[in-house]
């Protein structure tokens, strides 16, 4: 009995029509072609036979059965027709083993037809060999052919995970790392690595020991690192600390994120992290801790100079409403310099004639760049004050203007102010400056000055020289007021809170 | 605080004032003269105040500005601890750093308040 062999393909073949196919009825097939038969159907290996000269199917196994799809029964059909789309390939191959080699392939692609004719990728490793008949001629060809789609995409999906990976770690700024959670050795460095550390990474994996990253941190931070890094196992958390970078000596922080890489059964066997020189952020942390602490002392020492000016003011009032008056002034004034000062950047200073023209403007004695007839300006701009003077220099140029505006040459038509500068070279630069008021009426005796006047005068003569290390002249001459103050303006002042 | 009124203690007493901000000095002299104290000073380095402190019997106590301007007052401060002479820092930050062996002075915050530094300077 032919086809002795169970299965659903066994019973396909025996009921099958073989009298409209080349191959003829079964009982007229040679005993070649019977056992070759035979031999496909009882495989659990997927074969396929084609026989004759027009390469037709007789027979497939049910394991070759699913590599057809929803294709026609190949049974009875030429080989090439059933693989039309493959023809290409497969054809010059079985032309090889009509010649009596074998052909052998491994993951080969094709772009197969066998789900509602759409096109879909799909690989094999597969062999034709020839089968001799009974003479030994080449009748027919046996195909055993493994499909491996599965296991190919697989590893092509592996493969774009790995290098998407590789080029997001080649792309951050950050440092990725992985280590191994036992030896706490380095496995995975990506290239900023080298950047952050300071060292090429493959020293770095070459010695990669803990002991080689602790060498580089900072003594004083190297428990605390190494305890954080070994509660990784435990949890993912973040710490800081300082390495002194061998590329260029230079101390940086880092700020690494860890966090312990389980694998499917729980256990951690490797720690992940991230690593971030966060140096520029420590420092801008720190300048505003010192802006911070600078802007509570000047506020303090700004509410002792109101309060020291509201005391002044108030022993040399006549009333209530005389105090408002100069204590509003004075106050303003003392806004005027403030205002100068909050207005600058980092490193930069308030400048003599820009203090002076604010308090001519705050006094309406300019409007704008025009002076007054009656006041003069003669002097280099730009000479950079430190910024420690400008408050009480402002005050004093406030009471200088009050006294020439009330008693002195911008009292009088005929009065007129002249205020020069410059600067003196010298090992501490200076700014000189004359103050000279003339023709005013010598309408009260000189060397006797109001009341008012006092406060003025006491800036320049006491609180210049005091604070500020100037030296000072005030002299009520006949036709108006002289005065002269040396300031040293040295060109950084150590202990200045300058960083407004 | 006990209130037992500091110009008992402080009246007559010689305190020297060091505060670079003139007005500022200026203020506390005349709020120390108030109290019944004489004011020494003010002056506004370190030089200057060492000067007066160590002349021999010049002053019985100091007010020390923390931040003068190219300086801080330690040296001050120490030559102060030396002669057994008490003083107080005046301080404009509210958490200063001292070092070690002035930690424990006595402080007062500004703007100051004349009876609360009398009281500092006087207490025991």
């Amino acid at each position: 009995m032919p086809f002795p062999a169970n299965g659903e393909m066994a019973r396909r073949v025996r009921r099958q029509d073989w009298t409209t196919s080349p191959l003829g009825p079964t009982e007229e097939w040679p005993a070649s072609l019977l056992s070759a038969t035979d031999i496909v159907l009882s495989s659990g290996f997927p074969m396929i036979l084609i026989w004759g000269r027009d390469l037709t199917v007789a027979a497939y196994n049910d394991a070759y059965r699913p590599l057809l799809g929803d294709k026609p029964e190949a049974l009875g059909r030429g080989f090439l027709d059933v693989w039309s789309e493959a023809r290409d390939t497969i054809g010059p191959e079985i032309e090889e083993v009509l010649k009596g080699r074998t052909v052998w392939r491994k993951e080969a692609l094709f772009i197969l037809r066998r789900n509602e004719g759409m096109p879909e990728q799909a690989w094999f490793d597969y062999q034709f060999s020839p089968v001799h008949d009974e003479a030994g001629n080449i009748a027919g060809i046996l195909n055993a052919a493994v499909e491996v789609t599965d296991r190919k995409r697989a590893e092509r999906e592996l493969t774009s995970t790995e290098a998407r990976f590789r080029q997001f770690g080649a792309a951050s700024p950050d440092a990725l790392w992985i280590r191994d959670a036992g030896t706490l050795e380095w496995e995975y460095l990506s290239p900023s690595f080298d950047r952050i550390y300071g060292i090429s990474r493959e020293d770095a994996l070459a010695s990669r020991s803990i002991d080689f990253l602790m060498s580089l941190i900072l003594p004083e931070d190297r428990d605390a690192t190494r305890a954080a890094i070994e509660e990784l196992h435990a949890a993912d958390r973040s710490y800081a600390y300082r390495i002194r970078r061998p590329s260029d000596g230079e101390i940086r922080w880092l700020r690494t994120t860890g966090f312990p890489l389980p694998d499917p059964s729980g256990t951690v066997q490797r720690l992940g992290g991230i690593t971030q020189d966060i140096t520029e952020e420590k420092r801008a942390a720190d300048r505003q801790a010192v802006l911070v602490a600078e802007l509570q002392h000047r506020t303090r020492n700004l509410l002792g100079v109101v309060r020291a000016m509201a005391s002044r003011t108030l022993k040399t009032s006549a009333s209530l409403e005389d105090f408002g008056d100069r204590f509003a002034a004075r106050l303003a004034a003392l806004a005027r310099a403030n205002g100068l000062l909050s207005r600058l950047g980092e490193g930069e200073r308030v400048s003599f004639d820009e203090l002076l023209r604010t308090e001519l403007l705050g006094h309406g004695l300019i409007d704008g760049e025009i002076h007054s007839d009656q006041v003069s300006l003669c002097g280099p701009p730009g000479i950079p004050l430190p910024s420690a003077t400008v408050q009480t220099v402002g005050l004093a140029v406030h009471e200088l203007l009050t006294n020439a505006t009330k008693h002195g040459a911008l009292g009088t038509p005929d009065g007129h102010l002249s205020i020069e500068w410059t600067l003196e070279d010298g090992a501490v630069p200076h700014l000189a400056v004359e103050w000279r008021e003339s023709g005013v009426r010598v309408s009260r005796p000189a060397g006797a000055p109001h009341s008012e006047s006092g406060y003025g005068r006491q800036l320049i003569e006491r609180a210049l020289p005091h604070q500020l290390g100037a030296e000072t002249r005030y002299e009520l001459e006949p036709d108006g007021l002289r005065c002269v103050v040396r300031l040293p303006v040295p060109q950084r002042d150590r202990n200045e809170a300058d960083h407004a | 605080m006990k209130q037992i009124t500091p110009e008992k203690s402080v009246r007559g007493r010689r305190i020297l004032v060091v505060e670079d901000e003139f007005l500022i000095a200026e203020d506390l002299c005349a709020a120390l003269e108030d109290l019944g104290a004489v004011s020494l000073g003010p002056v506004s380095t370190v030089d200057d105040a060492l000067a007066i402190v160590r002349s021999p019997g010049a002053l019985d106590a100091a007010t020390l500005d923390v931040e003068l301007r190219r300086e801080k007052s330690y040296p001050v401060a120490e030559a102060l601890q030396e002669l057994g002479l008490p003083f107080v820092f005046l301080t404009g930050y509210d958490a200063e750093a001292f070092p070690n062996h002035l930690r424990s002075a006595p402080r007062c915050q500004k703007p100051f308040n004349a009876r609360e530094i009398a009281e500092a300077l006087f207490r025991g």
